[in-house]
């Protein structure tokens, strides 16, 4: 077992060194980032395991302490984040290997550089969430966004590449905004390091401005309404693979800073009123994304808009951890809710790369007769399409569950309205996609068999996703994301 | 200008006269403050460089500086993942006048030097790893727009524009089990400037590749035909564009 | 006000126009510049912070932040500017002209 600060940095610097390493000898590209993949894997287990034990861990790089230098931290909420990317990761990973032949017309000849970009996305993905200085979170948010802008315009295709140009002038647009406001916060109060600037933090105008300013950037990131309108395009013509880690993991990061930044580093001077109208956008997000979920002609499409509509729950998250007793129960669901969809929207963006592999189209009123010929595949639409709904005993289910339970005890009961009303639409257009793919036909159309790395890290991930509740209980008392409300040590912890 | 064309105008106008007026209240009343100046003048005797701003780049705040080189060569693997293909890398689009040749002539060289005066003098002076990085891919453009054909052939290429981000990553990990990016004993001047040099080599190449724009097709190396399919109908059916 | 005050202001200015042309010019090329011209105004605002600082030399810090911010920006750039080729190329494909964005 290796001490917890080399695991933080280890996370960083090993998909780095594994995306040079790709880079430069493509032929082993894929083998090379799988095992890296794998060791990630192990790592944050590790660091799961180990975190639990202790105190949340601070490790100042370079060794000077901060407001000099820059940290690295992790605690529960940092640790669940980036378990999810190596889950995730790994899955997406085995698909992409199946997923993408040489001889495919569209990103055949760029498949080598397939690797080296997930590679970077992931060490740019484990980056941020380890981060705790507000200027290093820029650069990984760029790391981020361009490896996310390349993966997309990997497809070569007319749509994805417009799709991608639009994505890159949002996030850059994002990554300004967002780097103005950490200005404002330095000319304030001398430091880039989040947990000084929390303690330090007072109502002045240039502290408001800089959180509207570092806000407004993360939803253009994070894709939240009325921000939302360049997730579908991008996130419905990018390759299959690179739609589920899009989807599932990147808008998450951008989610997981606003969480940061509302829910402890501007706790002071954030206003009821100010969450409350980020919980409004977030319900705007549910319905919108929910009811073009149900307009969708191509499954892809809808997925992706259902990706617009998820986001959407983790927003409500902000108004309801205003009041005191609420705020646990609302983190917790954020994290539940941002877990179970990851692992869900993977899933369900897998069985539509496979039914565009296998039907040449992704057409929803012509899926019949997918679950004959793909059973493997067909189960794990209806797994995730259980977790998108909230059925339990998914890790959707607990989240909403928390969520109305914060609801209620915090007095905002309209939100439960919002919760209800997006349950039923989600049930609505899930049930849409399953109907068509259940449908029975009598002559079975589809007669490729599939290679078990297009269905199988579908299905673990649905599986993962339709079980969260069970599995995670124990794992989510264990490591405490409380200390995302409460705060984190200046000094080194020594363990 | 139509009715519709003011009032969009005029519309832009006022949200951008607000965002403005925001803005301006919130930099109104900032307090006078030193920053960090006087911290990071406590630390610069132990920093290895005398010139503050590149102690704080590649000492203080080097893991800024580690990721920042990674997201230069992102950039780059970014445009060969979308870029035209194009083994003919000469940017000479018509013959280069006398002037031109010999104005080029007489620049490369001392564009090579200055460029390697910067980085020396980086730890003393305003200077570094980017600035050198940035005269030597200006060297480079300047000798392709004069025709001077590029040969962008397989690992050699890989390698030096890598070579900034793994030599940085490996200093880091000098101290490895006890720190990560902190220079041990008093070689923290040498580390910096070994560290800068490899940088510098790997941006001016990356830089000058961006120029370009393109990607050799030496450069997209397709990995060997793995058989997945048992049907042979689908390997026909590949052909139609299906992802 | 000061001269500090008019660099921040300018700054800021600058941020602001670069936005509203992002969102409401439809040229790629000029969305583009227009994100640069955002980007110099963060770098001004950040700089006039370093020389705000009045000590025996200005703050460092917000210095490198400028210098890593240029370097992100370039590439940045370079990217948006090969896709925005690329884009165009893929349109002139399709016998239609979309030097627009859509």
């Amino acid at each position: 077992m290796l001490a917890a600060e080399y695991i933080l940095v280890l996370l960083i610097v090993l998909p780095l060194t594994a995306a040079v390493v790709a880079f430069l000898w493509p032929r082993y590209a894929a083998p090379v980032a799988l095992v890296s993949a794998a060791a990630m894997l192990l790592l944050s287990a590790n660091l799961a395991l180990l975190i639990t034990a202790t105190e949340p861990i601070r490790y100042n790089l370079g060794g000077w302490q901060a407001p000099l230098g820059i940290a690295l931290y992790a605690d529960g909420l940092a640790v669940l984040m980036v378990s999810m990317t190596a889950i995730v990761g790994i899955a997406v990973a085995a698909y992409a290997r199946a997923y993408f032949q040489p001889g495919d017309s569209a990103t055949g000849s760029r498949v080598a550089l397939f690797w080296p970009l997930w590679l970077l996305l992931t060490a740019g993905l484990n980056a941020l969430f380890l981060s705790i200085d507000a200027f290093n979170i820029y650069v990984t948010l760029e790391l981020v966004g361009l490896s996310a802008v390349a993966l997309v315009a990997i497809a070569q295709k007319p749509e994805a590449l417009r799709a991608a140009m639009r994505y890159l002038l949002v996030s850059l647009l994002g990554s300004l905004a967002y780097m103005l406001g950490v200005a404002l916060l330095y000319a304030q109060y001398a430091t880039l390091d989040l947990e000084m600037l929390h303690l330090s933090m007072n109502a002045t105008p240039a502290t408001w401005t800089a959180l509207v300013l570092m806000s407004s950037g993360l939803m253009l990131k994070a894709a939240l309404f009325p921000l939302h309108f360049w997730l579908p395009p991008a996130h419905s013509s990018a390759p299959a693979p690179v739609s589920a880690l899009l989807s599932a993991l990147v808008v998450k990061a951008a989610f997981y800073l606003v969480l940061r930044l509302w829910l402890h580093v501007f706790e002071e001077i954030v206003t009821v009123n100010a969450a409350q109208l980020m919980g409004m956008l977030g319900a705007g997000a549910i319905l919108w994304g929910s009811l073009q979920a149900l307009r969708a002609e191509r499954f892809k499409l809808l997925v992706a808009y259902s990706t617009v509509a998820q986001i959407g729950y983790l927003f409500l998250a902000i108004p309801l951890a205003q009041t005191e007793g609420a705020s646990l129960a609302a983190a917790s669901a954020a994290v539940y809710l941002a877990l179970s969809h990851a692992f869900a929207k993977a899933a369900m963006f897998t069985t539509a790369g496979t039914v565009l592999h296998v039907a040449g189209h992704d057409r929803i009123r012509d899926m019949a007769g997918i679950s004959q010929s793909y059973p493997l595949t067909a189960f794990t639409m209806g797994l995730a399409g259980m977790a998108l709904i909230g059925l339990p005993p998914s890790g959707g289910f607990m989240g909403k569950w928390l969520m109305l339970n914060a609801a209620f005890v915090s007095g905002q009961w309209w939100w439960v309205v919002v919760l209800l009303v997006g349950s039923l639409l989600a049930a609505a257009y899930v049930f849409r996609v399953i109907s068509h793919a259940f449908t029975h036909l009598e002559q079975i159309p589809y007669q490729i068999k599939l290679d078990w790395k297009l269905e199988w890290p579908g299905l673990l991930l649905a599986l993962l996703a339709a079980l969260l509740s069970i599995l995670a209980l124990p794992l989510f008392d264990a490591l405490n994301i409380s200390t995302v409300l409460s705060g984190t040590p200046l000094t080194e912890s020594k363990p | 200008m139509t009715g519709k064309f003011i009032a969009k105008n005029f519309a832009l106008l006022i949200i951008a006269g607000s965002v403005f007026a925001v803005l301006a209240w919130s930099v109104w009343s900032l307090p006078q403050s030193t920053g960090l100046t006087f911290t990071v003048q406590a630390q610069m005797e132990r920093s290895g460089v005398t010139n503050p701003v590149t102690a704080v780049l590649l000492n203080f705040r080097a893991y800024d500086t580690l990721l920042e080189v990674g997201v230069l060569l992102l950039a780059l693997l970014a445009v060969w993942a979308f870029a035209p293909i194009d083994d003919n890398y000469d940017e000479a689009v018509t013959p280069p006048a006398t002037a031109q040749k010999a104005l080029t002539a007489f620049l490369v060289p001392v564009l090579l030097v200055v460029a390697a005066y910067l980085l020396w003098v980086g730890a003393s002076k305003p200077g570094g790893a980017f600035q050198a990085g940035a005269l030597l891919s200006g060297a480079a453009v300047l000798l392709a727009l004069t025709g001077v054909p590029y040969q962008a052939t397989g690992i050699g290429l890989r390698l030096l524009l890598s070579i900034g981000l793994l030599m940085f990553i490996s200093v880091g990990l000098a101290m490895f089990p006890s720190a990560f990016l902190q220079y041990p004993g008093d070689w923290a001047g040498v580390l910096i400037l070994v560290i800068e040099t490899a940088a510098m080599i790997s941006i001016g190449v990356t830089l000058a590749l961006l120029f370009y724009g393109r990607v050799p097709d030496s450069q997209l190396s397709v990995p060997p035909k793995q058989d997945h399919y048992t049907d042979t109908d689908k390997l026909q059916s590949d052909a139609r564009d299906i992802s | 006000m000061s001269a500090e005050h008019l660099y921040l202001l300018t700054g800021m200015a600058l941020f602001v126009m670069g936005g509203v042309y992002v969102v409401s010019n439809p040229q790629l090329l000029g969305k583009i510049l227009a994100i640069n011209v955002a980007g110099s105004g963060v770098f001004m605002v950040l700089i006039t912070i370093a020389y705000r600082a009045r000590a025996e030399y200005p703050d460092p810090v917000p210095q490198a932040m400028v210098l890593t911010g240029i370097v992100v920006a370039v590439s940045a750039t370079a990217v948006a500017l090969a896709l925005a080729v690329r884009v165009r190329n893929a349109s002139s494909d399709n016998d239609t002209d979309k030097t627009t964005e859509e």
